[in-house]
């Protein structure tokens, strides 16, 4: 059973603050899998990540279709999941989501990236269980899982308020393992590990 | 000497930047991102007090969306490209 994350430390120069979560073997792999297919995706010729878990990743996803763009092909701005990570900075004038596009997107592609891949990294540091993050990990880690949502939803056509609700109740009908039913546990596992984690990160339930 | 012509010349200058740039940075609604998280985006990146981030957390999630920041067009197309680095919706606009 999985243990959400609680802050830890004091918050002093001594005894910094660290965030740490108890995650079994098969979590991490999985964890490490769709950060690396998210790194993939938004860097697609940049470092590529082991591909450990990889095996149970595709499994789920197969039947809703991949993370990950086609090999070699670069990541098309018409992917929803792409557009919905670094979406268009004006709603109705196209120069000014153009321009602003031409000065953002490189550098948001490699700072997601970046922040999916020190994440897998502080998970591949876990000694048993435990996965221990500093205070700029889990802010990486905190982005990261929302990039990896973000893309897990937009694969599901979640995309507005209910459609999640439709789904789950989509998914009650459908047997226990479909891809659909997979995803959507993957979806809401990251999003209680996130919930936890921001929530320490805001200091508790109390502050 | 005095410092007044000084500081008459420092509000006047504000106020013609408030005329020429009214920009906006908004942030709109979606069915992924977590109340919690919002609150910690607008908490750890805007400096804004927990009982503010979360107001517009709630602005967003109840209104659709909330005007999250005002000034220079500059300055509203780099807090857009700080919350897209964030994952949330943001646009920027003209005011009005």
């Amino acid at each position: 059973m999985a243990k959400a994350f609680v802050r830890a430390g004091a918050g002093s120069v001594a005894a910094p603050f660290e965030y740490v979560a108890g995650l079994g073997r098969g979590e991490r792999g999985l964890l490490v899998t769709v950060l690396g297919q998210l790194a993939d995706l938004l860097t697609p010729d940049g470092p590529r990540r082991s591909p450990e878990g990889s095996a149970t990743f595709e499994s789920i996803v197969s039947g809703i279709g991949s993370l990950t763009t086609p090999q070699g092909a670069p990541a098309l701005p018409e992917d929803p999941a792409v557009a919905r990570l670094i979406p268009d900075g004006h709603r109705s004038e196209p120069e000014l989501s153009a321009e602003f596009r031409r000065l953002t997107e490189a550098g948001l592609r490699n700072r997601k990236a970046e922040a999916a891949r020190c994440a897998a990294e502080a998970l591949g540091r876990a000694t048993g269980r435990e996965v221990r993050l500093t205070q700029d990990e889990a802010q990486a880690f905190a982005r990261a899982l929302t990039d990896v949502r973000l893309v897990l939803a937009a694969r599901l056509g979640v995309s507005e308020e209910g459609d999640l609700d439709q789904l789950e109740e989509h998914a009650d009908t459908l047997p226990e393992r479909h891809p659909v039913t997979a995803a959507l546990n993957l979806y809401n596992f990251l999003a209680w590990l996130q919930d936890s984690l921001v929530t320490a990160l805001l200091g508790g339930d109390d502050a | 000497m005095s410092l007044t012509p000084v500081l008459d010349e420092v509000v006047a200058s504000a106020a013609d930047e408030a005329l020429d740039t009214p920009w906006v940075t908004l942030v709109w609604n979606d069915p992924v991102n977590l109340m919690s998280y919002v609150t910690w985006v607008f908490q750890s990146y805007f400096g804004y007090s927990r009982e503010k981030a979360e107001k517009l957390m709630m602005d967003v999630h109840v209104k659709g969306r909330a005007a999250v920041a005002h000034g220079a067009k500059e300055t509203m197309e780099a807090h857009t490209e700080a919350l897209h680095g964030y994952g949330l919706w943001a646009t920027f606009q003209k005011e009005g």
